[in-house]
């Protein structure tokens, strides 16, 4: 990718050079570059080669006709337009001319289609490592290719056939309707999707985690510069992706991956690998910016569009509100949920575990930052109401990026969604009466979350707020915590929120809230509330765009008592919907997020530490300071 | 999709760039002072951009660029050496401001008496009052606050 930018000044100063004027005769054609110059085809198969005719400064000539030839069309022939046909085994050679310059490319025609793949993933452009793959299944829009030196045990023919037949049905046309299609510099008009054991390695043995599969953006450039890109000579010069091979017996890093396993678990990364595909294309390609997708964005339009995939496999669609009766209405139902959502809602999961220190908009890629970014756009797109797909067309198709990108496209405070999205997070599903922005309508997540996960709750943590207990929370930016409190009948609770370690002074201001009601306020307008009878949860969220950075408050309360249970009567499973393990979800995830919970449960045992009697105190003058003026404080009635 | 790639080249041939920050030729000694972010996807094309102040997004490297990085959403200076290709590698780098008021910056120490406090980059002493559990003499990181410093607001730069 160090190459991009390389490529968009180049194609800046090309650029510059033609839109200082009109000149008054035509740049001399002083060269012929064609776009591939070694191409592998089976016989039938074809490619599109593009001749770029260039000037005396390699300015691209506009309005020259190139004339296109074969020197053994016995072989392989060449259209007018450049599309090249394998038509018997042998080598040819395909001439593009332009007034007196042409540049020639060299085809192989082969029976069994074998090409050599650079799988480096640690360096982009240098080091290549290379693995002869070939190809097994091609269909309209998928070439399927095999590391040959894969673990025994791989998939047949006719099951990479299907994998290519289920691109072409179900995830290509999902996905390029709602985010654009890719480009295609290798003229094939085709995603290549390469298995190979170069990702089996990514994983150690007794790995928690296990990687599905990854794309590179360095394999949209071209390895030689072409006057309109920068050089990548480590490229592979296709739109691809690379995916986990079965190893059913355990031979990279005594790691077992049945064929089962590494189907079910890659359907969605193959669609959310083509996401970040079509993103970083049509961000170098069609909208000529200078910098990819913030990488908060890009991964959750990659989880977008894993569910996107899940709607269009079940036959369901966003803002159906779909709880465990709609998945359990059919085995094509909980075969797509399994497939495309469970891993969504295993990331979402992580952060619904412990909030507070987590939040969608983190520069971390880690499993709660993932979740919760799939989460806020799902979120969004319900709040937003309309045509979905124009949402993900123009978030993808963009020039800016990250919150000034979403900003755009939603034509909303960032912030002020982010907040009541938090709000959503707890209130949703859980609490009657309560306003529409509060609601995530495409799912019903109390409904599920019991059927997938042990003990069967809906994960969220929230913590207690005791009478005169002061309780210190850290929130990171964009996130929120949930404290949930009680006032019995007759009584007045006294709820403030001020700077860490301190107790804010003066009169409290009143709220008086129905169930499902919400005060919002900020930091100073809402750091000493009184309110009456009932149950609530209050939300301090910090509304800072610095996506690393976290505030400090503490909480204190008077007049309170412990709330007696959820906020709607519990909603534990009759019986469990989808199996724990196994063909549930699948057990990769499982196994990952069992990781993260211990890393989650590390850090909370060091926020608990924060609690401990005998740390430093805010000198006097501060102890009127309200909490940063970020937070913004939401107070909901809950019973 | 051959489209897309027709519009690339019609797109190169007629589009004006935009001014380049930081100015200067290859090797220069430059500084930029602007937002940075985490762009590309995860985990292989992840890089540090700095968006910046009246100008285009300028990709940093180095050993620095994780520590940028981590600073996203903030207000920053980075110096460092121009390269060839819009990239600066950094040696070095000031927090201005986040979310628009100064901040602290420095590495965490225990003081004595056993308390938190900050050795800036001029050598000053920041004692710290209510600092986060999450705090450990080594770490690298940005706070604010009133008083002498009760963190209130504060981000980890380098564990």
């Amino acid at each position: 990718m160090r190459r991009y930018l390389c490529s968009v000044l180049l194609l800046a100063a090309a650029a510059a050079a033609c839109s200082d004027g009109p000149t008054n005769s035509a740049p001399k054609v002083a060269a012929v570059a064609l776009s591939q110059k070694a191409i592998t085809l089976t016989v039938g198969q074809e490619v599109t080669l593009t001749a770029s005719v260039r000037g005396p400064n390699q300015e691209n000539v506009p309005g020259v006709a190139v004339q296109w030839e074969s020197l053994n069309s016995a072989v392989a022939t060449v259209t007018q337009a450049g599309v090249v046909r394998g038509v018997a085994l042998g080598t040819a050679q395909i001439v593009a001319r332009a007034e007196n310059r042409a540049d020639t490319a060299t085809v192989t025609v082969t029976s069994e289609l074998t090409r050599p793949f650079n799988v480096n993933s640690n360096e982009g452009c240098s080091n290549p490592i290379f693995k002869n793959a070939r190809q097994v299944a091609s269909s309209q829009r998928a070439l399927i290719f095999e590391d040959v030196t894969n673990p025994a045990g791989g998939f047949t023919a006719a099951e990479y056939q299907e994998i290519a037949t289920a691109f072409d049905n179900l995830i290509w046309p999902t996905v390029t309707r709602n985010f654009g299609e890719p480009a295609d510099i290798d003229g094939n008009g085709k995603v290549i999707i390469l298995y190979t054991r170069a990702v089996n390695e990514l994983t150690p043995a007794n790995s928690t985690s296990v990687f599905g599969g990854f794309y590179y953006g360095r394999d949209l450039f071209p390895r030689v510069a072409n006057g309109r890109l920068g050089a990548c000579p480590a490229s592979n010069e296709a739109e691809m992706f690379y995916l986990l091979a079965p190893d059913p017996n355990g031979e990279v890093n005594n790691n077992k991956r049945s064929k089962e396993t590494v189907r079910r678990s890659t359907q969605g990364t193959v669609a959310h690998e083509l996401q970040h595909l079509i993103n970083s294309s049509r961000r170098i390609f069609v909208q000529m910016t200078n910098t990819n997708e913030e990488t908060w964005l890009n991964e959750g339009l990659s989880h977008i569009a894993e569910e996107l995939v899940f709607h269009a496999a079940a036959g369901t669609g966003p803002r159906m509100n779909l709880g465990e009766s709609d998945i359990r209405a059919s085995q094509q139902r909980i075969d797509a949920f399994n497939s495309y959502s469970g891993s969504n809602f295993g990331r979402f999961r992580t952060y619904l575990e412990n909030p507070a220190p987590e939040s969608p908009i983190q520069v971390d890629d880690d499993l709660p930052t993932r979740g919760s970014a799939w989460n806020f756009l799902r979120y969004s797109a319900d709040r937003k109401g309309g045509e979905e797909r124009d949402l993900w067309f123009r978030l993808v198709n963009s020039t800016t990026r990250g919150l000034t990108n979403y900003e755009a496209v939603f034509g909303v405070d960032a912030v002020e969604w982010l907040r009541d999205w938090t709000v959503a997070v707890y209130a949703d599903d859980a609490v009657g009466g309560v306003e529409p922005r509060f609601m995530i309508t495409s799912w019903n997540f109390r409904s599920i979350y019991p059927l997938i996960t042990t003990p069967a709750r809906y994960p969220l943590k929230t913590d207690t707020l005791l009478a005169a207990t002061p309780r210190t929370v850290t929130v990171s930016a964009g996130s929120a915590a949930y404290l949930r409190f009680a006032v019995p009948a007759g009584g007045t609770g006294d709820v403030r929120t001020g700077l860490v370690n301190t107790t804010v002074a003066g009169a409290c201001t009143p709220v008086s809230l129905p169930v499902g009601g919400v005060f919002q306020g900020t930091a100073a307008s809402a750091q000493a509330l009184c309110v009456g009878e009932g149950e609530y949860t209050l939300m301090p969220f910090f509304g800072s765009r610095s996506g690393n950075a976290s505030t400090q408050m503490t909480v204190v309360a008077t007049g309170v008592t412990v709330p007696v249970g959820p906020p709607t009567p519990s909603l534990s499973p009759s019986q469990p919907l989808f199996n724990r393990t196994g063909t549930g979800l699948n057990e990769e995830l499982l196994q990952s997020a069992a990781g993260i919970e211990a890393r989650l449960r590390a850090r909370e045992r060091r926020e608990l530490a924060a609690l401990t009697p005998g740390g430093f105190r805010a000198n006097a003058s501060a102890a009127a300071d309200p909490a940063a003026p970020e937070v913004r404080i939401s107070l909901m009635r809950t019973k | 999709m051959r489209t897309l790639v027709l519009m690339a080249a019609m797109l190169a041939g007629c589009t004006r760039p935009s001014s380049v920050p930081p100015a200067g030729g290859d090797g220069q000694e430059v500084r930029v002072i602007g937002v940075p972010a985490s762009v590309g996807s995860a985990p292989m094309n992840v890089r540090t951009v700095v968006a910046a102040e009246g100008g285009e997004s300028v990709y940093v490297t180095g050993p620095l660029a994780a520590e940028i990085r981590a600073l996203s959403g903030a207000r920053v200076e980075v110096r460092g050496r121009r390269a060839a290709d819009r990239t600066l590698v950094a040696s070095d780098y000031d927090v201005l401001s986040v979310n628009g008021r100064p901040v602290f910056m420095g590495v965490v120490e225990r003081a004595p008496d056993g308390a938190l406090q900050l050795r800036t980059r001029d050598g000053g002493l920041v004692r710290l009052q209510g600092a986060p559990a999450a705090f450990r003499p080594g770490m690298k990181v940005w706070v604010q606050g009133p008083g002498s410093v009760t963190v209130q607001t504060y981000g980890v730069v380098r564990n």
